[in-house]
């Protein structure tokens, strides 16, 4: 069997593999192919992906920040914010935002679910689901709003101050699991029946 | 690409044998390389931190909404500028938030909610008062300056411990008048006018802030102004029946050839008036709640030239309660001059001690040796005894009897019971090396005098007080407390010139 390194792009024979063996580069030492028990990587897939939905509501529904200026409160979370700025006119920001860090993670994780979880459909859908799945992840932004957050508390903390609200745990650890997620997936599985 | 076959044999553990159509072709064949079976036991272990994030993000939802406390209704004329997530703050701490303001039913006011966690529920119980501080500003008054630039907050006065639980409140339009400590002296001023006080004015003995205006208003007939005024319980003492208080209110300016005086104590003085009181060297007995005093337009001169010297403060409390109670004492003898027999006395004060002697001093205990023995008869608590019936230890070393002493002295005959003895592990052996505040426990409570360490200098007789205080005659032979110890540290013995406390 053929197949290319996703490091280098070297074009291997492989072997048939053992439960214990895995085909390595033979220019740059990454791991091309594991053995044929594509259970395993999906197994991970799902666990991770199954823990970030898990965690998706708590991140977008509770408080995420607190800000203090001068007597004035403001509690927020990230549907919240997402809410006020739409309210506040500023339509285009709002749907940026709503898309690309509430929407796409959203349907990115699902996406994920669905490819680890449901062995049984059909290849074509999968594939179609993957490439999907690419197109998305792309513009899932979580992790980017999450610098964006960092940016933010260190450019305004001598002007306001900041406590952090529950929502942030769950919003690591929600970005932690879904990048573990995609990390796990093996797109093989995809064409590779088991 | 150009030779990679020959990398293809470096170590594999197992190489797997290319097939003879693979090895036609122009691709490497990959290594191989064996891996410990880690596999099967990380799949389920990944599973556990599915569990754990679920476990996680239940917790924060319970932290979030079990966290938050119930919800309280508020009603309001006009919310002044309150807005959600507003603070409900308590001495400055915050114990709640505005959740959300809506007009009530009838739409002549407003209801605030406010969510109140667990902890402090029960604050808002019945009976708790609550207002919105703003700023306000009139001519006379100046509050709530943090809520210029800041948010409004609501404040709370809470309810009493143990109170119904209630959820639905009425606000308060301004601050509510704060009650009185416990244990405030509560005394009425009449006036003839207002004077521009206000409640809350403060009550000033010497410039410092000893009580404040209750509540101003007109007395029932609207012939004077009445101010009832609360002085804090710690100063209670400082105010006597000849206490004189007079109006402070506002400045007044004056141009003269001389040049512009301006005379005003305080800037809250300024604006929400003020009493001032003084009380005379010679004070009179302590008064109670309710006493009415005249309230003054302006002091006379001498007015500020007062100087008692009063027991008050947390010292005064502490030992008011254990104050000893020394009795009049008269020591009586007959002269001979000139062939007559002529009578002398000295009078002064004794203290009965619980071991049965008597403390006072010696120039009270022991008559001038001119005196007739059978002559001499002691005085005191409704007993005359003749000499006879007094035995007074000789202590050595004192057999000149130095008269600026004391000495103890027992009597064959019982005291009537209703005096009070001093127990006489609250007597001193001797003066303390360093002088402390002393209170000169007079018979009569409120003739108590306090004097400060700073007007008494050790000398080799004893302790001499200032000649600046003046102490009454009738003092002589007074024991003197010590206000850190409570115990009778001496006695008063007062001189032609001097006035010195003695070791006991």
């Amino acid at each position: 069997m053929l197949k290319s390194c996703h490091c280098c792009g070297l074009i291997h024979h492989v072997a048939p593999l053992h439960p214990n063996e895995r085909a390595v580069c033979t220019r740059c030492d990454s791991v091309i192919d594991r053995p044929k028990n594509h259970q395993t990587s999906q197994g991970r897939t799902a666990a991770a992906a199954v823990a970030a939905m898990v965690l998706f509501p708590a991140a977008v529904l509770l408080p995420i920040i607190e800000i203090e200026k001068l007597g004035h409160y403001h509690r927020s979370s990230i549907l919240g914010g997402i809410i006020e700025l739409y309210k506040s006119g500023s339509l285009l920001i709002a749907t940026v935002i709503l898309l690309f860090s509430l929407v796409l993670p959203l349907l990115k994780i699902l996406a994920l679910i669905e490819l680890s979880w449901l062995c049984s459909m059909r290849q074509r859908h999968r594939a179609w689901t993957y490439r999907w799945m690419e197109q998305i992840g792309k513009w899932s932004m979580m992790d980017v709003m999450l610098l964006a957050l960092l940016v933010m508390m260190i450019k305004l903390s001598g002007l306001v101050q900041f406590h952090l609200g529950p929502a942030l745990i769950a919003f690591v650890l929600c970005v932690s699991m879904s990048m573990l997620a995609a990390i796990c997936f093996d797109p093989h599985a995809i064409w590779e029946n088991p | 690409m150009s030779d990679p076959i020959s990398n293809s044999d470096a170590s594999g553990a197992e190489a797997a044998l290319p097939t003879s159509d693979e090895l036609a072709s122009p691709f490497p064949v990959a290594k191989v390389k064996s891996i410990t079976d880690a596999s099967a036991g990380f799949r389920s272990r990944l599973w556990w931190l599915t569990l754990l994030c679920g476990l996680i993000s239940l917790g924060l939802y319970y932290a979030a909404f079990q966290g938050q406390g119930e919800l309280i209704a508020i009603d309001f004329s006009d919310s002044f500028g309150l807005k959600p997530e507003d603070r409900l703050k308590y001495h400055g701490v915050e114990i709640g938030a505005v959740e959300r303001i809506e007009l009530n039913r009838d739409r002549d006011g407003v209801l605030v909610h406010v969510r109140m966690p667990r902890q402090t529920r029960s604050m808002a119980s019945e009976g708790a008062r609550f207002w919105i501080v703003r700023p306000v500003f009139s001519l006379d008054s100046i509050q709530g300056l943090d809520t210029i630039l800041g948010a409004k907050y609501l404040a709370i006065d809470p309810a009493p411990l143990g109170a119904k639980s209630a959820s639905r409140f009425k606000g308060l339009e301004s601050p509510p008048i704060v009650t009185p400590p416990e244990g405030s002296l509560e005394v009425t001023l009449d006036a003839n006018s207002r004077g521009g006080l206000e409640n809350n004015a403060p009550i000033l003995y010497r410039g410092f802030r000893i009580g404040r205006v209750v509540q101003i208003g007109f007395a029932t007939d609207a012939r004077t102004v009445q101010a009832r005024c609360a002085i804090d319980p710690e100063y209670r003492d400082l105010i006597r029946r000849n206490s004189k208080f007079w109006n402070r209110s506002g400045w007044r300016l004056d141009v003269g050839l001389t040049g512009i005086k301006l005379d005003a104590d305080t800037l809250s003085q300024m604006i929400s008036g003020g009493i001032e009181v003084a009380t005379p060297t010679e004070a009179d007995r302590n008064v109670s709640t309710g006493h009415r005093f005249k309230l003054y337009d302006k002091a006379e001169p001498e007015w500020n030239n007062w100087q008692p010297s009063l027991a008050h403060g947390e010292a005064w409390k502490r030992v008011a309660m254990r104050m000893p109670q020394p009795i009049r004492m008269a020591l009586r003898w007959q002269e001979r001059s000139f062939g007559f027999r002529k009578n002398q006395q000295r009078l002064g004060w004794c203290l009965p001690l619980d071991d049965g002697r008597i403390l006072c001093l010696s120039e009270q205990s022991t008559a001038p040796k001119s005196a007739l023995s059978d002559s001499i008869v002691y005085e005191f608590a409704g007993l005359s005894l003749p000499a006879s019936k007094i035995t007074i230890p000789t202590i050595p070393g004192t057999t000149n009897a130095t008269l600026a002493s004391a000495s103890r002295f027992s009597i064959s005959e019982s005291l009537p019971a209703e005096v009070m003895r001093w127990p006489v592990g609250m007597v001193a052996e001797k003066l303390p090396d360093e002088v402390c505040d002393v209170f000169l426990a007079h018979h009569d409570a409120s003739s108590v005098l306090a004097i400060d360490a700073a007007r008494i200098t050790i000398q080799e007789s004893g302790w001499q007080i200032d000649d600046l205080v003046s102490i009454d005659r009738d003092f002589h032979g007074i024991p003197v407390v010590s206000a850190a110890t409570s115990q009778v540290i001496g006695l008063l013995n007062i001189t032609k010139n001097a006035r010195v406390i003695v070791s006991p």
